[in-house]
């Protein structure tokens, strides 16, 4: 076997002719091919290394997450304030009840507290917040519109002992006309 | 993005924007890499690459709820993103600019302290980054879409709002001077 003039060996492999130019161009073509694909895998290396960095993912998602949540209750808001009013009902009448169970030494200024239903709209309020839920506002009966700068003092009570939180409430009670 | 993958993430931005978090998961793992790659490109700062890679996808969770998906989100991400940092780099006083062969020669665009991967050779990367470096700003940003943010010509067309035909004329010229910077450099040439 003959070895061709550009070093390979057999017949014309280009498939171009038996010329020295043809078969360089189509070297040379295939050069700048490999040339090419070489540089693109080098910049899709180089791509994914930029891209890289270790736990961007969940910091990302750390960030957002909540908002996320509000996402998908806020196309329910006018919804979610019937539902937030009838959870507080519902805990105004758990948490009255509980504490209508409390023992004798811990009644002590808390006669507002132990009735076992709810006749004062403010009252239920209280009790909610007492249980925990958030600021209550609404067209319902059963829950009252409650200022934020209100509900604070309120919401701080709850780590205060019953004798503090019997002034907070008689107080709140005594602006809503209760006793 | 191939149209299996756009069908995918239309489904994840619907079940997202009624508040699915794991939907808003996969759509952070899907995208945000990118982002940050890009921020990452354009400020060499992966901290503040990061930082605001999180400021864009808190815009996006804010507004999910009004976005309607028509094949273009990635291209309003980056477009958030991009705005972003020029609105920093402004604060800041500082342009988005390529530096100099020699500046981008000494930088590590990824790994080192931020313990990114490493997929390429260190003297590799460096010829690349200083060859890049020698593009000019709309050769640079088609690259960096290209390859770190993984746009498709018809979604950087649509970010950046130039016909597909100039995209690719400039691709083709832009990978052109690279592959002539890069042989310079592996032959010793100055």
């Amino acid at each position: 076997m003959d070895m061709n003039s550009d070093g390979s060996w057999g017949g014309d492999q280009t498939g171009l002719g038996g010329s020295d130019a043809g078969r360089h161009d189509w070297h040379d073509r295939h050069d700048r091919h490999d040339r090419h694909d070489q540089l693109d895998r080098l910049l899709a290396d180089w791509g994914t290394d930029a891209r890289g960095r270790p736990g961007l993912n969940t910091r990302v998602w750390m960030a957002t997450a909540s908002t996320i949540a509000r996402t998908g209750t806020g196309r329910s808001a006018r919804a979610s304030h019937w539902w937030g009013a009838g959870l507080a009902v519902a805990a105004s009448i758990v948490a009255a009840l509980f504490i209508g169970v409390v023992p004798d030494s811990a009644r002590d200024g808390i006669d507002v507290a132990t009735a076992d239903r709810i006749d004062v709209p403010s009252e239920a309020v209280l009790v909610s917040l007492l249980a925990g839920s958030e600021v209550i506002e609404g067209d319902d009966p059963a829950a009252s519109e409650l200022l934020a700068a209100d509900a604070m003092p309120l919401l701080r009570a709850r780590d205060a002992t019953y004798r503090d939180i019997h002034s907070e409430i008689s107080g709140f009670l005594a602006l809503g006309g209760g006793k | 993005m191939e149209d299996e993958g756009r069908e995918e993430m239309a489904q994840w931005l619907r079940e997202a924007s009624r508040g699915d978090q794991e939907a808003w998961r996969h759509i952070i793992e899907e995208v945000s890499p990118k982002v940050f790659g890009l921020l990452r490109s354009r400020c060499k700062d992966p901290e503040l690459a990061e930082e605001l890679t999180q400021s864009t996808f808190a815009t996006i969770a804010e507004k999910l709820t009004s976005y309607v998906e028509q094949g273009h989100f990635e291209s309003w991400v980056f477009r958030i993103a991009i705005n972003r940092l020029r609105d920093e780099m402004r604060r800041r006083g500082r342009h988005a600019t390529p530096v100099s062969h020699e500046t981008m020669a000494s930088l590590d665009l990824a790994g080192g302290e931020s313990g990114g991967y490493r997929t390429i050779e260190d003297a590799d990367r460096r010829r690349l980054e200083a060859a890049l470096a020698g593009l000019s700003a709309p050769d640079r940003e088609i690259i960096d879409l290209r390859f770190i943010a993984g746009l498709s010509f018809a979604q950087i067309a649509a970010l950046l709002e130039e016909p597909i035909g100039t995209l690719l004329a400039r691709h083709h010229r832009a990978l052109a001077k690279l592959r002539v910077a890069i042989e310079r450099m592996t032959k010793g040439v100055q």
